[in-house]
């Protein structure tokens, strides 16, 4: 019996202990993960610190060379199939080049959840004056403010006005206090202005490659403001039927707002200019020119670069860590692209704007008719050529420079040309013209056909890497020319696969500042009627031409209207539209020009039913020479642009979440 | 043993909650609410003159959100609209994206299962008057004059003008639908069009609402082939939709 009472009591003094452990311990189940950096762990050091903002610069919405048109930006939450970015670049639907295109582009951009961060770090960073000087803190201060500018410029130049956060939200907050609705298109890009000004006079004054500094915020300063006073410029051209959005200023902005936005880029551009930075310059111009993407620049035109990671030995698939470009802009060929090649094809729309030797000329009837041409190469071995178009594109003849391939292209052969430029020329692929006198082939990748025409042996119908009317749109040239900018001209064989190119993508760069100053003087001197203003722009313009090696452009006195050339709504003076047509130049392929004619409301004038031309090298038998055509690339792609789309329709997951966003007008 | 039973018994039991909410079904009874209607040329009294889908009535069930997102009843070829599987509410109704003055909103429309019909009076931008076509071996030669009802409006207190005329194209079918829905795509090129894109005081100089010029434009058709042609203009509003004559058929003879 004894026995049995002291088992019991023991058994249940042994319970009390173990229960008695429990209680005691569940102070200690309050802890940290200990895989997880906290607050106090990253802002108490500048190492941590960086840490901290290298996520944030990692999801920055830039349009790199990943960025895919209708999927967005390469991010965490994006994922799959970059090296398709390339094809289906911005550049398609810009008319700067043939690709893949898939509608407008633009998907939802709603990135609250980064700026969220960015707004924790500017709350929390003054509790550590401790540790940081206070010129420190506002340094940090300073960068943050640039980092969350841009990623309200990415929202605002899609939507217009957006929700403004600048606090960190209490999640518990009541719904009503959460669900935060737009507010103005102005006020959204006067937030923009506030935050970059505040980091114009707070960051760093240099900073190392990759990271920004205060003239990064000056750069962006002039590319946000520019865009801001596009927008009050030409919104009410669309003539949109007013809704809620634009009754409420959520949604476009007045012709009279113009001006002060444009006075914002001009002092911003000055400000970089006394920074010291000033354009990349070398005695061969052409080499030079390649130099401006290829080479560190920084402090000298480099105001904020995109790296890209270290290349190893295996490429890394669908990792944002690297690019393709190289892959995708070269033919497949011994030490070029060794996948896919070949799928962004520089256009004609493009290529006809740069300063080259005339291909067509006037007969004695006043005909156009195609100049003949001792070789393809007298092309780009004229002096009349820049050697800024040499530097962005690669012609039939060019010597790509790490491969040492010369680049073979010839559209075919015309047995006779007795003919005119447009008895050639076609709103289709073909007509009885060219059926009649025109050759072309049907030859294999790595084939050049040759054949006996009228008589003629061995004559030579297409390039090695173009053009034939077999293979598809990848691996070798649909428009008779390559892409030349951002090629690594040091590559090796190993690094022109998918995902193996790291070449940085330069954000900003001096050359844009100056073109956005120009327009903006231009711009501002319409307005308001001061001709000193727009005699200042092509300062700033001659200067891209110099470095660029083109002649100098005068103003004209009394510039015609020209905008009826490209059906726009509203007339464009030619001295603005050289103006514009410098900066598709200067600019090309940098994913510039779609967002350029998307904020000069001309895109869906420009791209109606508009298809691709390239710049086709033909032999002319009869009379041994060569000519070059426009005839439309041989996939025939038409585009389209629903001009609903210069203010995005806000997400509808978001209107789920937030009934109080009103939607934009025009859809 | 006893372990076992009460381990079968409980998936037993687990397994059956499951199929029960397998077999739940969708009793929600599918939308059958009805609104149809005419859009009316309120010059004219007649149905606008359209083609599939350039325009719709944009709706908005305000019985269900305060900001619901809207839906759209295209309008069809001969200006009458017409959806049978709406949900039963009261909704706001508005005729949109077409090529007329903007119309004001009509709130508070019950739409039920027995059907509701409601019209909607617009006024288009332009009219196409004295449309010809006139058939010279395969060479198609049409031509018109465009005229505007109003060159400009009030609304909201606001004047606004006309907007600029932009282009005068033809439109050709082989089926009896005709306009930008339904179009032969070789017509659509620049070749083939009138680029005017000026305001209506340059369009028509002596101010008596019709064009001083008369548009035309030659086209080759094929022998052998019936065809369905209209004209059509527009100006530069939110769609650039296009207002049209009426349509005119040709047959082109074999020989």
């Amino acid at each position: 019996m004894t026995m049995k009472k002291n088992m019991n009591t023991y058994k249940y003094l042994f319970l009390a202990v173990i229960f008695g452990f429990i209680v005691s311990s569940c102070h200690d189940l309050d802890l940290e993960p200990k895989g997880i950096f906290d607050e106090g762990t990253l802002f108490n050091s500048d190492y941590g610190i960086r840490t901290y903002f290298g996520a944030i610069y990692n999801e920055l919405p830039i349009e790199d060379l990943n960025y895919y048109h209708n999927r967005g930006y390469a991010s965490g939450n994006n994922i799959s199939n970059y090296w398709e970015g390339q094809k289906n670049s911005p550049a398609v639907l810009g008319g700067e080049a043939a690709g893949r295109r898939d509608g407008d582009g633009t998907p939802e951009y709603w990135p609250y959840e980064r700026i969220r961060r960015i707004n924790n770090f500017i709350e929390a960073i003054p509790d550590y004056s401790a540790i940081h000087s206070e010129q420190q803190i506002n340094e940090y201060i300073g960068e943050a403010r640039f980092l969350r500018a841009f990623y309200y410029f990415g929202m605002v130049k899609r939507y217009g006005g957006i929700p403004i956060i600048d606090k960190v939200q209490d999640p518990a907050a009541p719904l009503e206090e959460l669900q935060t609705p737009r507010s103005t298109e102005y006020d959204s890009w006067k937030f923009i202005y506030e935050d970059l000004k505040f980091a114009m006079n707070n960051m760093a004054e240099k900073s190392v490659t990759g990271r920004a500094n205060r003239y990064s915020a000056a750069a962006l300063m002039t590319r946000a403001m520019l865009y801001a006073g596009s927008t009050a410029n030409y919104f009410e051209t669309l003539n949109i039927t007013p809704g809620p959005a634009i009754n409420a200023g959520l949604m476009g902005m007045q012709r009279d707002q113009a001006a002060e936005f444009y006075q914002y880029v001009i002092e911003a551009a000055d400000f970089v200019q006394k920074g010291g930075y000033r354009l990349h310059d070398g005695a061969n111009k052409e080499i030079a020119f390649t130099e401006v993407f290829t080479e560190d620049l920084n402090g000298v035109e480099d105001l904020f670069v995109k790296q890209f990671g270290e290349f190893g030995n295996s490429s890394i698939y669908n990792s944002r860590l690297h690019h393709s470009w190289d892959s995708m802009v070269l033919p497949l060929g011994t030490g070029l692209a060794s996948d896919v090649g070949s799928a962004l094809h520089p256009a004609w729309d493009l290529i006809r704007l740069y300063q080259m030797p005339a291909i067509a000329k006037e007969n004695e009837n006043g005909d156009l008719v195609p100049v003949r041409f001792n070789s393809l190469n007298d092309l780009w071995q004229s002096e009349e050529m820049e050697p800024r178009a040499k530097g962005t594109f690669f012609f039939s003849g060019m010597t790509e420079l790490a491969s040492k391939e010369v680049m073979d292209l010839q559209a075919g052969v015309y047995r006779k040309f007795p003919g005119t430029l447009a008895d050639a020329t076609a709103d289709a692929q073909t007509n009885a013209y060219m059926e009649q006198y025109r050759i072309r082939t049907h030859a294999a990748r790595g084939q050049v056909d040759v054949q006996t025409v009228d008589g003629v042996p061995n004559v030579k119908i297409n390039g090695l890497y173009g053009l034939s009317l077999s293979g598809g749109d990848e691996g070798r040239s649909l428009t008779g020319a390559f892409i030349r900018k951002y090629v690594n001209p040091a590559a090796t064989a190993g690094e022109r696969g998918l995902y193996r190119s790291s070449t940085p993508f330069k954000v900003f760069r001096y050359a844009e500042v100056l073109l956005n100053r120009a327009e903006a003087l231009y711009e501002l001197g319409l307005l308001t009627g001061d001709e000193s203003k727009k005699t200042e722009a092509f300062v700033y313009i001659n200067q891209v031409r110099a470095r660029a090696g083109a002649r100098a452009y005068t103003m004209v006195a009394s510039p015609k209207d020209v905008g009826l050339e490209i059906n726009a709504v509203y007339p464009i003076d030619e001295n603005l539209q050289f103006i514009r047509d410098e900066r598709a130049r200067e600019l090309a392929f940098e994913n510039h020009r779609f967002f350029d004619l998307r904020r000069w409301r001309v895109l869906h004038s420009k791209m109606e039913n508009f298809y691709h031309r390239g710049l086709m090298g033909y032999y002319v038998v009869d009379e041994g020479k060569y000519i070059f055509l426009n005839d439309r690339e041989k996939e025939n792609r038409g585009l389209n642009y629903n001009r609903a789309n210069y203010h995005q329709q806000i997400p509808g997951s978001q209107i789920n979440r937030n009934p109080n966003l009103i939607r934009n007008d025009g859809h | 043993m006893k372990m076992k039973n009460l381990l079968y018994s409980l998936l037993t039991v687990g397994f059956l909650l499951c199929a029960t909410s397998c077999m739940e079904i969708d009793n929600f009874d599918a939308p059958d609410a009805r609104v149809s209607g005419r859009l009316i040329d309120k010059t004219t009294g007649q149905n606008f003159i359209t083609d599939h889908g350039d325009t719709h009535i944009r709706i908005w069930e305000m019985s269900f959100s305060e900001n619901p997102a809207p839906q759209g009843i295209p309008v069809q070829f001969d200006g009458t609209y017409n959806n049978e599987r709406l949900f039963a509410g009261t909704y706001d109704m508005l005729p949109q994206n077409g090529p007329y003055w903007p119309a004001d909103t009509i709130r508070g429309v019950r739409i039920g299962r027995s059907g509701a019909t409601q019209n909607f009076e617009v006024t288009p931008y332009l009219h196409i008057t004295d449309f010809e076509a006139t058939l010279e071996g395969t060479m198609l030669t049409l031509s018109c004059r465009l005229s505007a009802p109003f060159k400009e409006m009030t609304i909201n207190g606001v004047t606004v003008p006309i907007p600029n005329v932009l282009e005068v194209r033809p439109f050709l079918s082989l089926t009896q639908y005709c306009g930008a829905a339904n179009y032969i795509g070789e017509y659509w090129t620049n070749d083939y069009r009138v680029n005017l894109r000026r305001p209506w005081d340059r369009i028509d100089t002596n101010g008596d609402g019709v064009s001083e010029e008369t548009y035309k434009i030659t086209i080759p058709v094929k022998k052998g082939y019936t065809y369905n042609v209209r004209m059509g203009a527009n100006v530069n509003y939110t769609d650039q939709k296009f207002n049209y004559s009426e349509v005119k058929r040709i047959v082109v003879p074999n020989d």
